[in-house]
């Protein structure tokens, strides 16, 4: 069972109309957006037409990236594990620094050649159909995996808002967020996610730094936290020995590489107004890190200092609602505090979900069913199908949340977002490399795509008891994904210069 | 740059039993997050004043 804030923090009418409110608003805003849609096409549903500005832009990357993971998932983990998790801070910059490799070629890559979705560039660049479809593939399975990450969030926070049993209430929450989600983007596409994620975003900062505020007056401070966790439990005080610092390296270079790789965070880049837009976006997008990762580790170490022993397992991802629930019963100051942070949790949760969707429809229609079934159907056409894969896609993922919710297969939220990135990682040498060395083939890049991915799924199967080699790497503290992008980039590199060589 | 920044930033450098404290957080934290904001303010910098000139005119 998880335990979560389900008996601890029941909202009364006035909070539940508040959030009420807050979700009516994003169907509203989907319907302006639909009003604003200039023309019916695939450009205009998935990427907003000729693109957003700079406030837009800097909120959609903000609320895309800074998901639910971040608030409940790494609040969870340093719970865990405590001070050791400051490594979410660097993986989360080390994402904006990635985008310094290959973000200023591939906008201009996208102006000129009117791209979509990523595969766009990859067709454009190889023109190697093998090559289109895995990379589909691989985008799409990491971002289902992605959404099921996000859907399995609203269930737990909606457990935490109302008085029904656990597992009812995970139910509502995924079937009325996910609802209130499908209907807005099937309204407004890309124009509504961005415009719901300017909402979604600013009501996560806030919520982000009023959270921080009032867990050091309900838990006092910094230094008393940290001292009385040097005595109830040092590990999570004293710095990370050497295992520990090889799993920071890999999940700086992990997440950093990968998550610049989100297709939905490509295709921002592609949205983009101007150049000019996307880096000054990106530059204060350098800063959030330490303005959310940070305050999640520091909400999730003060918790592990007062909290101890209370929750355990996938249910420390709900450690968050406990905490609002000792704040929320000392003032009515508190508790509407508390009702802001829990629409910021929900905010976080949907703007990620709603762009990986949308990000998914687009591959989906175009890359997969426009690439490889019918070439000549019309904009229209693939549009309105679009519209029925994110309709598809939130149906299954959602029945399959709920199943696993029920079925006691409980995920933490940070496994559900590592199995992903192992696979995502395989793309960086087809974006990274290729689009500065005009050299690389399509042929070593596919094989070297195919067997990274290959190598790095096989390691689930690898006992974690035994003296075996395979068995060695994968307690070595780098994550699996490393070891095939090791792989991938030797092949891509190497057999594209043997090529060039005959 | 990012090297030293990196290198900073990851605590690979300090002894498994330090507990002294800065600013009501150990030591190591304080001087891991001073190398997070050096690599922010390092990063926005390029950004800012180092994106190539012919992607900027391509928009």
């Amino acid at each position: 069972m998880i335990a979560t804030a389900t008996d601890t923090l029941p909202f009364g009418p006035g909070a539940l109309a508040f959030i009420g409110l807050y979700l009516v608003s994003l169907i509203g805003i989907g319907w302006l957006a639909r009003g604003a849609r200039q023309e019916n096409t695939l450009r205009d549903h998935f990427l907003g037409g000729q693109g957003v500005g700079f406030f837009v832009l800097l909120l959609t990357l903000f609320a895309t990236q800074y998901s639910g993971n971040t608030i409940l998932g790494y609040t969870g983990k340093a719970y865990r594990i405590g001070f050791a998790w400051l490594t979410c801070v660097h993986f989360m910059t080390a994402i904006v620094v990635t985008y310094l490799l290959f973000a200023p070629k591939l906008f201009k890559l996208a102006k000129q050649h009117s791209f979509i979705t990523p595969t766009d560039y990859l067709h454009h660049r190889f023109n190697h159909r093998g090559l289109n479809l895995l990379a589909t593939l691989i985008m799409v399975a990491g971002l289902a995996n992605f959404f099921l990450a996000q859907l399995t969030a609203m269930g737990r926070v909606v457990e935490g808002l109302t008085t029904l049993h656990p597992e009812t209430a995970f139910l509502w929450g995924v079937v009325v967020l996910a609802g209130i989600m499908l209907v807005y983007e099937t309204m407004g596409g890309f124009r509504a996610v961005a415009w719901t994620d300017v909402i979604q975003g600013g009501v996560m900062a806030l919520g982000f730094a009023v959270l921080l505020v009032l867990i050091f007056a309900e838990y006092g401070t910094l230094a008393e936290t940290t001292r009385r966790l040097l005595q109830t439990a040092p590990e999570k005080v004293l710095p990370p020995k050497a295992p520990e610092v090889r799993n920071w390296i890999s999940y700086i270079f992990l997440l950093g590489v990968g998550a610049a790789l989100y297709p939905q965070a490509i295709q921002r880049i592609y949205a983009a107004k101007s150049a000019a837009t996307l880096r000054k976006s990106l530059a204060v997008m350098a800063f959030m890190p330490l303005c959310t990762a940070l305050i999640a580790v520091l909400v999730g170490v003060t918790a592990a200092a007062h909290l101890a022993g209370e929750l355990q397992g996938a249910s420390t991802d709900a450690v968050l609602g406990v905490m609002l629930r000792h704040i929320q019963e000392q003032t009515l100051f508190g508790h509407a505090v508390v009702v802001l942070i829990f629409a910021a949790v929900l905010g976080a949760i949907m703007s990620t979900a709603d762009s990986a969707l949308l990000s998914i429809s687009s591959m989906v229609t175009k890359d997969l069913y426009a690439g490889f079934v019918r070439p000549e159907a019309s904009q229209e056409a693939l549009t309105r199908l679009g519209k029925r894969v994110s309709t598809f896609f939130m149906l299954t993922l959602a029945a399959l949340a709920v199943w696993l919710n029920n079925s006691g297969t409980k995920l933490t939220l940070v496994e559900l977002l590592e199995m992903k990135f192992d696979m995502l990682l395989q793309l960086a040498p087809a974006f990274m490399i290729a689009i500065h060395w005009k050299g690389m083939r399509a042929g070593p890049v596919f094989a070297g795509m195919l067997s990274g991915l290959v190598f790095a799924l096989s390691f689930f199967w690898v006992p974690a008891q035994g003296d075996g080699c395979m068995t060695l790497l994968k307690n070595s503290g780098f994550h699996p994904g490393i070891y095939g992008l090791v792989l991938n980039t030797l092949i891509a590199t190497c057999g594209s210069w043997v090529a060039a060589k005959r | 740059m990012y090297a030293v920044l990196f290198g900073i930033a990851v605590p690979w450098y300090w002894p498994a039993e330090d507990a002294r404290m800065l600013v009501g957080l150990p030591l190591w934290v304080v001087v891991s997050v001073a190398g997070s904001f050096g690599i922010s303010c390092f990063t926005a910098w390029l950004l800012v004043a180092r994106w190539p000139a012919d992607e900027e005119d391509a928009a």
